[in-house]
């Protein structure tokens, strides 16, 4: 083979052999059910029924809507608040078990351990366990001597409650990235560092952060697109109330394609909801942009 | 005192991730009526084992279990596959639309398949792959995590140990397969891991698209005992318990691989 | 090397694993003519279901009937992308509600050369309303059940209440309150009672004299003073803790399992939790079943309860449809109904008695009651687009009932809601 084609051509061709496999798998599996995503976006299509073309009639109902807009709030509160906490902690958390303690391995699982378990049945667990008259946290809250709370019920408690439970879930995931990129710090630069008579927050300060900001921006970025894909939890939990306030966009999409039975609004929405995702993202990264290389 | 500080944290982070776990084997040997009492209880009264035996049996869980291990490792090697390739692809060569190519990957981290499930399952539906395995895995083989992870590992890989290969004669495919694979065990590990807690854990996609009983996989059988008006708790814990114990022991297995894996592939931008 | 051959050999196997399945379709389709039947349900109809088919089976050597069991949650909407995906089961299950949806978009074949006219007549002429029209007959009813009320025998006898023997003695909803009052104080009961806003369900609205549309069908009937007066009483409810806001709409918690509990003295909720109720409270404490309560314009309950469909899709419709006659006649619909549900034959509805003794009791109260339900229920089922309705009730008196927008305003948009969802 080598002797037929000419080193150059081959070298100009292998690299497309290379991902052709996987383009190709995106392209039948994921492009093309998008183009017709987009292309239902301009109907009128109850799933069962014939879609019928109604132009970008789907995008203005959705934009005009105001649980969509009431959605979009919801979500950006949850993004804002589990993001920073998720990572944050997940950062502690990575420093702690990178430290010198006796069954670190066991820890370290024991945290990662969530990921194990699908989001449905960590839901229907959670649920079952923030229940006002009969749940686990109550009682315990009661024995402590406080008074039992309104977990799911309240309107006001619920957002609290269900960013409780994605924290919990997720935070051990990215603790396990963090731990990856702390043991690439060489050691040689935190025992200059006590030479020169550094304290542990100032190693911390200027030898830790720096080194993982590129590690971090993986994380923070990666976080951000979950946070926005949330459904499972909420499906599972509270399907979006009390009232609306558990709505988050991905919730929202259902509601107007499986309850209210407008697939092609739920296009439409599934796609204004990666818009502004991917407009995000881009941010994320033009932000982090001349510290770190990809 | 300083050094008991770092045990307490460790700990408590410990119990604030184990209780519901707890509580979850607790609900898994109580009976039906014990599942709801006040005060609740950890420990049941009247504990036995014979919730695990009755829920395998009512959800066909042996044959649901199979079905699992099929989508998962069949989702795992074929993605092990096409993510080494295309990571090696994009890791090691320039060529005209690499960077727009690598971005059109990684973006696709952002669709959430409920969004896509419909047009999916239409197209699955026109190639007659209904109610198939392949049908159920093939288009659930990409994800762009892998490929990205790859390829910063081989990016890490210096060029003189390719080019060595290339002057001994072996091909391009070769020096995939001879030089680099071997040399990257623990982020194929980690890349294969992640695969298989996804899958294993997947619900909406084996549901619609399997939606016989003979494609049923362990997490659509857990669904089974959600009913209309009400759940049984203690038969779906026990199932849910039943789900986790494959990848408990994969993790116990793998686990020293795991965090070497990540550190290996260079994930540092 | 011996890594390589191991590399090789998995694939190879999941290659195989892979294609096994359509290799084992082929081979499977042997003679007998087979009919896939999609249904979700609960433990003891699912048991029956198989037992039935297995006696089908055996009457009818030619044909096998494959049981998908769905979960509740997963059924509409995996049988949607089924439906759309052109791979719908020969058979489905489905609920009165979303039937005419089915119908609209030809989903549903027209069984009337399968079933003879006399088979047809015996369903309740309620229940015939969502299946027949000009002459066809689109699906067989094959149980039906409604809510009553289950409260606490030992509770009501500590607070000295007495519950209606006959349904003209129904209580109202001032009694429904006295009544919880009496309970919370005089009971061990830590509420007094829930459920009458139930899952989202109109029947409270209903007993005002409201409801999801007009009894015409071309508005929405929300807006107005009675309907206000009510839902402002069930807020007041709320607030003096005489039922519990948590489960508002069944989410998050439950009713019905703080009654078992015995938390709840008396609850609003449908027969077909007696089953599940005589598990749970076991012999905790007595409990009895009485008439649901009505308001000013009456009472109002649901019209609940399922039917099967052959989908036009079906390759062997004639087949199916023999499945379905013989599932709905009387002689096994007996037997099903046993499990706690009404007939949905009339002629077996007037004579069936069930075996056990306490879901015997709790459907004494029903069938009395079922009789009797009030049309506008049937108008308001017959919507385009009924579980939406839901859906909408539940976002806008949800907030009001927590306080967080006033009554009025809470009408007012689930007013402009429904209005969107009727045109």
């Amino acid at each position: 083979m080598i002797k037929l084609v000419s080193w150059k051509t081959q070298r100009r061709i292998v690299p497309y052999i290379f991902i052709a496999p996987a383009m190709l798998l995106l392209a039948i599996f994921t492009f093309y059910p998008i183009i017709s995503s987009i292309r239902m976006s301009l109907c009128e299509w109850d799933i069962i029924g014939t879609p019928r073309f109604i132009g970008l009639r789907n995008y203005a109902t959705t934009l005009s809507d105001m649980t969509f807009r009431h959605a979009l709030l919801v979500t950006f509160l949850f993004v804002g608040v589990t993001v920073p906490v998720n990572v944050t902690l997940a950062l502690l958390t990575a420093i702690l078990l990178n430290g010198r303690l006796a069954l670190r391995n066991l820890f370290r699982s024991i945290i990662f351990f969530p990921a194990f378990t699908s989001m449905v049945a960590i839901g229907m667990l959670w649920k079952y366990m923030y229940s006002t008259d009969y749940g686990i946290i109550n009682y315990i809250i009661t024995l402590f001597g406080g008074h039992p709370k309104d977990w799911l019920a309240n309107p006001a408690w619920a957002p609290w409650s269900l960013m409780l439970t994605s924290v919990w879930y997720g935070f051990g995931w990215n603790m396990v990235i963090f731990l990856a990129g702390l043991q690439n710090i060489p050691d040689q630069y935190y025992e200059a560092a006590a030479i020169d008579g550094a304290s542990k927050w100032a190693a911390f300060r200027f030898i830790t952060l720096p080194l993982l900001k590129p590690i971090s921006l993986f994380v923070v970025v990666m976080a951000v697109i979950y946070a926005f894909r949330m459904f499972d939890l909420v499906y599972v939990m509270t399907m979006g109330g009390p009232g609306t306030s558990t709505m988050v966009l991905m919730m929202y999409f259902y509601r107007q394609a499986f309850i209210m039975l407008r697939m092609g609004q739920g296009s439409a929405v599934a796609l204004i909801l990666f818009v502004v995702v991917f407009f995000f993202t881009v941010l994320q990264l033009r932000f982090f942009k001349g510290e770190v290389s990809y | 005192m300083k050094k008991v500080i770092p045990y307490i944290l460790a700990i408590g982070l410990a119990l604030f991730v184990l209780l519901p776990f707890l509580w979850m084997f607790s609900t898994a040997v109580k009976p039906l009526k014990e599942t709801f009492s006040w005060p609740p209880y950890l420990i049941p009264h009247d504990w036995s084992l014979e919730n695990f035996p009755i829920s395998v049996q009512r959800s066909n869980a042996i044959r649901a279990l199979l079905v699992s291990s099929i989508y998962t490792v069949g989702c795992i090697v074929l993605y092990l596959i096409v993510a080494s390739l295309a990571g090696y692809g994009f890791a090691k060569y320039k060529f005209p639309g690499d960077s727009i190519l690598f971005l059109l990957v990684l973006g696709t981290v952002i669709i959430p398949i409920e969004v896509i499930i419909a047009p999916l399952f239409m197209l699955l539906k026109s190639l007659g792959w209904v109610n198939t395995f392949h049908g159920m895995i093939l288009p659930r083989v990409v994800e762009p995590f892998g490929i990205f992870l790859l390829r910063q590992h081989f990016k890490t890989i210096p060029d003189d140990f390719l080019d060595a290969a290339r002057i001994d004669g072996c091909s391009e495919f070769g020096i995939l397969w001879k030089v680099v694979l071997p040399l990257s065990l623990p982020p194929l590990t980690v890349t294969g891991l992640f695969m298989f807690l996804w899958r294993w854990n997947e619900l909406l996609w084996p549901l619609v698209v399997g939606s016989g009983e003979a494609q049923r996989t362990i997490q659509v059988a857990i669904a089974l005992f959600q009913h209309e008006w009400f759940v049984e708790w203690n038969y779906l814990m026990a199932l849910c318990v039943i789900a986790i114990i494959p990848i408990l022991i994969l993790f116990i297995l793998l686990q020293r691989y795991f965090i070497q894996g990540v550190v290996m592939s260079g994930l540092k931008g | 090397m011996s890594k390589r051959i191991l590399c090789l050999g998995l694939l190879s196997l999941v290659v195989i694993a892979m294609f096994s399945s359509s290799i084992s379709m082929v081979l499977a389709a042997g003679k007998a003519v087979e009919i896939e039947w999609y249904a979700w349900g609960r433990p003891a109809e699912v048991e029956f279901f198989h037992q039935a088919i297995a006696e089908f089976e055996k009457k009818n050597p030619g044909i096998r009937i494959k049981l998908t069991e769905t979960g509740w949650d997963e059924h509409h909407r995996t049988l949607d992308v089924r439906i759309a995906g052109g791979n719908a089961p020969d058979i489905y299950r489905t609920t009165f509600p979303y039937v005419g949806r089915y119908i609209k978009a030809k989903q549903a074949l027209d069984l009337s050369p399968h079933l003879l006219k006399e088979y047809r007549k015996r369903f309740w002429p309620n229940l015939r309303q969502f299946v027949e029209s000009d002459g066809k007959f689109y699906g067989v009813p094959q149980m039906t059940d409604t809510h009553v009320v289950f409260y606490n025998i030992d509770y009501f006898k500590a607070a000295g209440i007495e519950a209606p023997a006959t349904i003209d003695k129904a209580w109202t909803w001032e009694d429904w309150e006295n009544i919880g009052r009496k309970l919370k104080s005089k009971s061990p009961a830590k509420y007094g009672f829930a459920g009458a806003l139930y899952n989202g369900e109109p029947w409270y609205i209903n007993t005002w004299g409201g409801g999801f549309v007009t009894p015409d069908g071309k508005k929405p009937d929300v807006n107005k003073p009675e309907v206000i007066k009510g839902l402002k009483l069930q807020k007041k409810w709320y607030d003096e803790g005489l039922e519990p806001i948590n489960t508002l709409f069944l989410k998050p918690d439950s009713h019905e399992q703080l009654f078992a509990l015995g938390q709840i003295g008396v609850i609003f909720s449908g027969t077909w939790m007696a089953e599940w109720l005589k598990d749970q409270i076991g012999d905790k404490f007595k409990w009895g079943t009485t008439f649901v309560p009505k308001g000013p314009a009456g009472f109002s309950t649901a019209l609940g309860g399922c039917l099967n469909v052959i989908s036009p899709q079906s390759k062997h419709p004639k087949e199916a449809a023999k499945f379905l006659e013989w599932l709905n006649t009387d002689e096994v619909m007996e037997r099903f109904c046993q499990l706690g549900f009404i007939p949905t034959s009339v002629p077996l509805a007037k004579r069936i008695s069930y075996k056990d003794p306490t879901i015997n009791g709790v459907m004494k109260a029903a069938l009395q009651q079922y009789a009797q339900i009030p049309p506008i229920v049937v108008t308001q089922y017959k919507q385009k687009n009924y579980a939406g309705m839901v859906q909408v009730f539940i976002e806008t008196i949800g907030p009001a009932m927590h306080g967080q927008i006033t009554v009025e305003q809470a009408v007012k948009m689930l007013d402009k809601e429904l209005r969107r969802l009727i045109d």
